[in-house]
């Protein structure tokens, strides 16, 4: 009976479909284990950064939203539901990416057939993205489930992990990617973590961690490693230029979201807030590159409006490409400046601060401010410097336990706890392990 | 009972004792003769047997016997299936060679019945088998032969979802068990698996758009007029035997063979015409008017003529009301046409017969423009005996070309009969009228053109080992590819959307191999068949998709290379299946009748480890009117059986490949790399969803089989569900395959009957009649409030529960008011709090048929009937007066502060969304349609014989030919199935024919 059953096993074996890989034969060979690699940097452009980005912008004090999307509406007014498609959205491309991430780290560990070179710089590549995910999704959510493994078993019960863990494990894997990337860029343009990415984003980590001493040693690593130098502001977001340190490729020359946030007439979609527009001292050149005016005109009146513009692509242009900035040296200065004035280091604070003030066109800052004027000039400084980059707003103001005082002042029905949001309803319900933030 | 297992018991026994039984009267003398039917034909494979002996044999090809080692004197018992077993005395001395006439056994009860595997008879079957012949098949015009089925047999729902030519048939045997795996029987055409989907699933349709051409059913490529029977297997007796596949009832479909004897033609042609068997009733363009009027004016506004008003109703202001159109009348209102022709030549000598066929079927179908499906086919059967009768093989061919041309494929006929009646077609500037978004006119420019091609062969070869042991083997081959070709023009789209074609190709390629063993003991009175098999199946799905878009000019739009842009994708699947199944029959004097099977298959669509699954029932019947009490107490009862089975069968109807981590293109490029995502996370636990069957019943004939009555109780578990289950998203994924622990239980109780009213010579009259009193239960699901069917399904209720927002009757304003679980009535209720109730199910209350069939002299009648009585969402989709459509008839009785007896709320140009997902949008459903009706006149032989024809005869066929349903009830047909807002499933045909057929 035996051999019948082997012989039955055999009769009923198939062929792998011709249209889908099995995930074993992914990792059988490098062309095809690049491909699973580069489409998680494709989902950070395509999918994570559309559902974030120009939304915490709405959510803070960067962006007006005059339309009627109900999903937007509740970004607007930085009261979220638990349904809300978008932080749904967000999430999942999160959690699909670290899936990605998982699975890559996985299937290369008993990946013979690929050069161990390739394969640990793959890893490493994967670790480095895992943690960006997770930087973003502890950082808006708090607590999340930690998940390191494709098991299902296991990812679908899993429950909230505390922060300060998830921090731990961003700083382990990010330690890891950085001993073993190279310096160089994998693919040869800016668009693959190297070293220096995954030192300036442990920098952030770092500074995020209220790590001054380890932010400023990471930050100076990558300032002193001399491969990348400011650019003026109107040229930053081109592709490969000198500032960036990591963008994500864009096939077309402009980037995802470009065509929702740049009008070809009348009002913008996102509008850039009366708020920011005041923040920006008179003569700064970010504001004539970054912002750009739309007169409308309605009942014999005319309004202007001013939307974000540091990317002037919204369809093909292969003359002037330009590629989504995800680290770029300008933030070392900021994250060092921040960790020298914390430190009570005020003139090296104030020199770093003063090298981006002056790429801006600004007055140096005097030598005298105290430690706290130092630290808003900080503030200042990241929020016109990284406006609509990112989240970068939302996730600066938590950082500098300022994001209480400055929206309770900006939208008067602010809670306090909407520095989270809320853990999506969807996956409450299928994994009961799962808890909400107060106040959702 | 005790009795009964007792006797069984002791049969069993005897079994293992050699017996031998010495008769002293017997003699090396021997008796031959021949066994012929009443008109003296003669009959090969007659049994013939020495009564209360084991000494037998089988009348050879030309019915004669021999029957060696006979006392001088004794008794023959010669049986004959579909004839009445005959016991004849003999005196050797007297009688050399005698000759035995079998009458024909006009009651159906020893007819043949196909079973899987097998063959048996109604009197001997211990399984719930439902039996459709050629007789019944060959009287009703239709396209697509499950259509056929509908209203014969009892637990059997068939649904026509689609009045295309061609369009899906539903079936479903004994309801639905699976949540979401699918509810598809199993079909089998003379031993091959026949894929009832091609490419999906679903349907075959290779470019699934949703409208009008979504589905075609792939048994178009059968004709009906090769079909010998189909058999319907409903209980786990029945289908056990077809183990992991047999949950949702197996479908046998055996052709015609070819018979000895004189060589005959028979041809059979006939034409007809067909047209919708509703058109729904609209609003007159004069209330459309008036309805558009109030709406306006309750709503305040003045309706504009300024196309950049905000207000403007250019149906009230400009368009031209003097040639008003009822759009349901132009989509549905056409008359179509029906062509059939069919030649057969059959006939054979001795050893080998043969059967060939030709047919050829047309049908433009009611619809505007021009629609034409045509098919034609040819098939062959070959039938080989060798001369010591011990090998014999038999090769079947069927090759069916169709060609369905449909203009408008994208139609979305929900919407579009809705127009207003006075919707221009053109513009003000020459150009078709969009405004409305779309333009029936204008549409009729895109076309759809699908070409099949199937093919199915079959070769059975059966060698007697021994007497009674038979090895066969039966191999089959199917292919049937689907190449479909849409055109969208820019004409026929909304102003600025760019033309576009969607090529298709689909194939489903398929072969089984089936050796098999059976082996028959008989010992006296006690007969055990034995049956050992094996199945081997391969199938191959693959299929490509090309979108082509902006093409340079219309006439190149069938021209890849003049597309700008184009996408592509493609797929492959493959689906092996490996199965060992046995069956013991155990007869006991034709009184006790056991009979078990059991199965162990391996599907490929399960992972590793979870593969095989092990299958089995156990039937058994007790003809009681054998029994010398009854015979002597009852003597009215001619038949009487109660037979019981119990067993278990699985289903393995997902997609190929769920068990399986996967990587797909992604879309997305990046460096100039095409990117692979995960496409699918692995469940590798999954399994079989399995059915427990229960089936008792109690079947009856009286007074010679007069009164036939056949009652069927079933109830079925259905656990281990097959469901993409819903995870959470921090998987990496939302859903994977997965067994739920939810029960489904489907019982129900089943009552067939016959009855001979007249049996004259001259003049006969039979009714059927069939009824089914379903019901469907989810009995558990563990979780159910946490899960993703938390909203859908409730535990005690019909998992076709429909649910929505409770109707409670209009407001003081005449708006809609709708229960809520948390306060008053409110006129916006909130999906997202409790509002939801459960407003009905899809699982009909009963449903079942009745026919009559009367001959006279020459003249034959038959006449069928199918009801349901069931309740449906209507397809209301808007409120009186909303966006400016036109409506179902029902809603000019609306509300109005004087006349506020109705559920109609007032008229408004805002539409209420919620009135269509509540229960005021359910309706009646129930309907009793005439689905069949056929006259026919036999030319007199003297007439015929001088033109050296043997048969022939004139007939008048209907379909669908009277229906009775409320018409007022917002429906386009009652019985497609598909019921609520945007359905666009056409009406079925009705159609009447008029034809010939001749025998020469």
């Amino acid at each position: 009976m035996l051999p019948f059953i082997a012989g039955c096993k055999k009769l009923i074996e198939v062929s792998t479909p011709q249209n889908q890989l099995t995930t074993d034969k992914v990792f059988a060979d490098t062309s095809s284990a690049t491909a699973a690699m580069v489409n998680v940097y494709a989902m950070l452009n395509n999918n994570i950064d559309p559902n974030y980005n120009k939304y915490m912008g709405i959510y803070t004090d960067e962006l007006n939203y005059y339309g009627a999307s109900p999903d937007a509406v509740q970004y607007s007014t930085s009261k979220l539901s638990a349904t809300n498609s978008t932080n749904s959205t967000f999430w999942s491309y999160c959690y699909s990416a670290i899936y990605a991430c998982n699975q890559i780290i996985e299937g290369l560990t008993n990946a013979n057939a690929i050069p161990a070179s390739t394969s640990n710089s793959l890893t490493a590549e994967a670790k480095f993205l895992r943690a960006y995910c997770y930087l973003y999704l502890t950082t808006t959510y708090g607590a999340v489930p930690l998940i390191l493994t494709t098991d299902v078993n296991q990812t679908s019960r899993a429950s909230r992990t505390d922060s300060a863990q998830v921090f731990s494990q961003i700083i382990q894997d990010l330690q890891s990617a950085q001993h073993t990337l190279p310096e160089t860029y994998i693919g040869g343009e800016k668009t693959r973590a190297n070293k220096w990415a995954a030192i300036a984003l442990l920098a952030r980590v770092e500074l995020y961690q209220h790590n001054w001493q380890e932010a400023e040693t990471q930050a100076s690593a990558v300032i002193n490693a001399n491969q990348y130098s400011l650019n003026s502001p109107s040229t930053i977001f081109l592709a490969n230029s000198n500032e960036t340190i990591l963008a994500l490729w864009t096939q077309y020359g402009y980037i995802n979201d470009s065509p929702n946030l740049i009008p070809t007439s009348g009002v913008p979609n996102y509008p850039v807030t009366q708020n920011l527009i005041n923040a920006f001292e008179p003569g700064d050149l970010r504001m004539a590159n970054w912002l750009k005016p739309v007169s409308v005109s309605s009942g014999g009146s005319t309004t202007v409006y001013y939307y974000p513009y540091k990317y002037h692509n919204r369809s093909a242009n292969t003359a002037a490409p330009e590629y989504l900035v995800v680290l770029r040296l300008a933030e070392q200065y900021l994250i060092r400046a921040e960790a020298f004035a914390q430190q009570g280091n005020l003139p090296s604070a104030i020199a770093d601060l003063n090298t981006i003030r002056e790429r801006a066109g600004l007055n140096k800052l005097a030598n005298s401010i105290s430690q706290t004027a130092c630290l808003n000039d900080v503030a200042q400084e990241w929020r016109i410097e990284f406006a609509f980059e990112w989240g970068h707003r939302f996730l600066d103001l938590k950082r500098l336990g300022r994001i209480n005082p400055v929206m309770s002042n900006y939208k008067t029905n602010w809670s306090p706890q909407a520095d989270l949001l809320p853990i999506p309803k969807n996956d409450l319900s299928s994994d009961p392990y799962l808890s909400q933030n107060s106040g959702y | 009972m005790k009795k009964t297992i007792l006797y069984i018991g002791l049969a069993t026994l005897c079994l293992f004792f050699r017996v031998s039984a010495q008769d002293n009267s017997l003699t090396n003398q021997s008796i031959s003769g021949k066994v012929t039917d009443e008109q003296g034909r003669q009959l090969p494979g007659a049994t013939v047997k020495l009564k209360l002996s084991k000494n037998g044999v089988v009348t050879d090809k030309d019915g004669y016997f021999v029957l060696a080692n006979v006392p001088n004197t004794g008794i023959l018992v010669v049986s004959f299936i579909g004839y009445q077993p005959t016991e004849v005395s003999y005196n050797i001395n007297q009688h050399k060679s005698l000759t035995i006439q079998l009458k024909a056994d006009a009651n159906s009860l020893n007819e043949v019945q196909v079973i899987g595997y097998g063959t048996t008879t109604k009197r001997l079957n211990t399984g719930s088998v439902s039996t459709i012949t050629a007789s019944e098949i060959e009287k009703q015009p239709v396209t697509n032969v499950l259509s056929a089925l509908s209203g014969q047999a009892a637990g059997v729902f068939v649904q026509t979802t689609n009045g295309l030519p061609g369009g899906n048939i539903n079936i479903q045997i004994r309801g639905e068990g699976s949540i979401t795996a699918g509810n598809n029987p199993l079909y089998i055409i003379d031993g091959v698996p026949f894929n009832s989907s091609v490419g999906s699933l679903t349907g075959l349709s290779v470019l699934s758009t949703g409208a009008v051409n979504g589905q075609v059913s792939p048994f178009n490529n059968l004709n009906p007029s090769d079909i010998e029977s189909i058999s319907i297997l409903k209980d786990a007796d029945a289908t056990a035997i077809y183990g992991s596949r047999g949950s949702n009832g197996v479908v046998l479909i055996t052709t015609k063979k070819g018979k000895a004897g004189k060589t005959t033609v028979d041809v059979n042609v006939n034409e007809g015409v067909t047209e919708a068997t509703n058109i729904p009733k609209l609003l007159s363009p004069a209330q459309y008017l008036q309805i558009q009027d109030v709406a306006y004016a309750n709503d305040g506004i003045t309706p504009s003529a300024d196309p950049n008003s905000d207000s403007y109703a250019p149906q009230l202001t400009t368009w031209s009301n003097t040639k008003p159109m009822n759009w349901a009348k132009y989509l549905l209102g056409g008359t179509g046409h029906l062509t059939n022709a069919a030649a057969t030549v059959s006939g054979g000598n001795k050893g080998t017969s043969f059967t060939i066929s030709g047919n050829y079927h047309a049908e433009k179908a009611y619809l505007p423009g021009n629609n034409l499906y045509d098919r034609g086919g040819i098939y062959a059967n070959l039938q080989h005996t060798s001369e010591n009768g011990k090998f014999f093989v038999q090769l079947s061919h069927a090759l069916t070309l169709d060609n369905n041309s449909l203009v408008n494929p994208a139609a979305n006929i929900s919407y579009d009969m809705l127009l207003p009646p006075n919707y221009p077609v053109f513009d003000g500037t020459g150009n078709y009228n969009f405004y409305f978004g779309s333009n029936p006119v204008a549409e009729i420019n895109a076309t759809d053109q699908t070409h099949t091609v199937n093919l199915i062969d079959n070769l059975l070869l059966r060698y007697t080992i021994l007497k009674d042991f038979d090895f066969k083997i039966s191999s089959g081959y199917n292919t049937i590819s689907v190449n479909q070709t849409q055109i969208f023009p820019t004409v026929s789209l909304y102003p600025g959307t760019t033309n576009y074609t969607n090529f298709g190709k689909n194939s489903n390629q398929s072969y089984i191999v089936e050796p098999q063993f059976t082996y028959d003991l008989r010992y006296k009175s006690t007969t055990i068949n034995f049956l050992a098999g094996g199945t081997y199946q391969n199938t191959i799905a693959q299929g490509e998709t090309i979108i082509a878009s902006d093409f340079s000019s219309t006439e190149l739009m069938q021209d890849l290379g003049s597309a700008a842009t184009y996408v592509t994708s493609n797929n492959y699947t493959q689906y092996k299946y490996v199965s060992v199944f046995g069956r013991v029959t155990y007869n006991l004097d034709d009184k006790y009748i056991l009979n078990a099977t059991i199965r162990r298959d391996g599907s490929s669509r399960f992972g590793p480890g979870k593969q095989f699954g092990d299958f089995g029932s156990i039937g058994g019947a007790w003809l009681w009117d054998q029994e010398t009490f009854i015979k002597n107490s009852l003597p009215f009862i001619s038949y009487g059986k109660l037979r019981a089975s119990y067993g278990r069968t699985g289903n393995d109807q997902i997609t190929d490949y769920q068990y399986l981590s996967t990587y797909s293109n992604s879309g997305y490029v990046y460096e100039d790399i095409p990117g692979l995502k995960p496409s699918r996370i692995a469940n590798p636990d999954f399994h079989w969803e399995t059915t427990k069957k229960l089936d008792l019943a109690l079947e009856l004939g009286v007074l010679k089989n007069t009164i036939l009555i056949n009652i069927d109780s079933y109830r079925d578990l259905t656990s281990d569900q097959l469901v993409a289950y819903n995870i959470p998203s921090i998987t990496g994924f939302t859903s994977y395959e997965a067994n739920l622990p939810a029960v489904v239980e489907n019982s129900g109780w089943e009552f067939e009957l016959t009855t001979k009213n007249i049996k004259k010579e001259k003049f006969s009259w039979t009714t059927t009649f069939n009824l089914t009193l379903p019901k469907n239960e989810l009995k558990s699901f563990p979780n159910l409030a946490t899960s993703s069917y938390a909203n859908t399904l409730v535990i005690g209720q019909d998992i076709s529960r429909i649910y929505g927002y409770q109707f409670d009757g209009l407001d003081n304003n005449g708006l809609a008011l709708y229960s809520s679980k948390s306060g008053p009535p409110t006129n916006s209720p909130n999906s997202a709090t409790d509002s939801y109730y459960t407003i009905g199910k899809k699982t009909p209350d009963l449903y079942g048929g009745i026919g009559n069939t009367i001959t006279y002299g020459n003249w034959g009648i038959d006449i069928l009937g199918q009801f349901v009585k069931q309740w449906a969402l209507g397809n209301l989709m808007f409120t009186p007066g909303a966006e400016g459509y036109n409506n179902y008839a029902i809603t000019s009785n609306y509300w109005t502060p004087a006349h506020t007896n109705t559920s109609i709320p007032k008229p408004s140009t805002y539409n209420d969304f919620n009135y269509f997902q509540s229960s005021a949008n359910f309706f009646n459903a129930s309907y009793f349609r005439i689905k069949n009706v056929a006259i026919s006149y036999s030319l007199p032989k003297s007439w015929i014989t001088k033109m050296n024809i043997d048969q022939a005869r004139i007939f008048l066929q209907g379909e669908n030919v009277l229906s009775f349903w409320n018409r007022n009830n917002p429906f386009l047909d009652p019985e497609s199935g598909t019921f609520g807002g945007t359905s666009n499933n056409l009406p079925p045909v009705k159609s009447f024919v008029i034809g010939i057929q001749t025998t020469f």
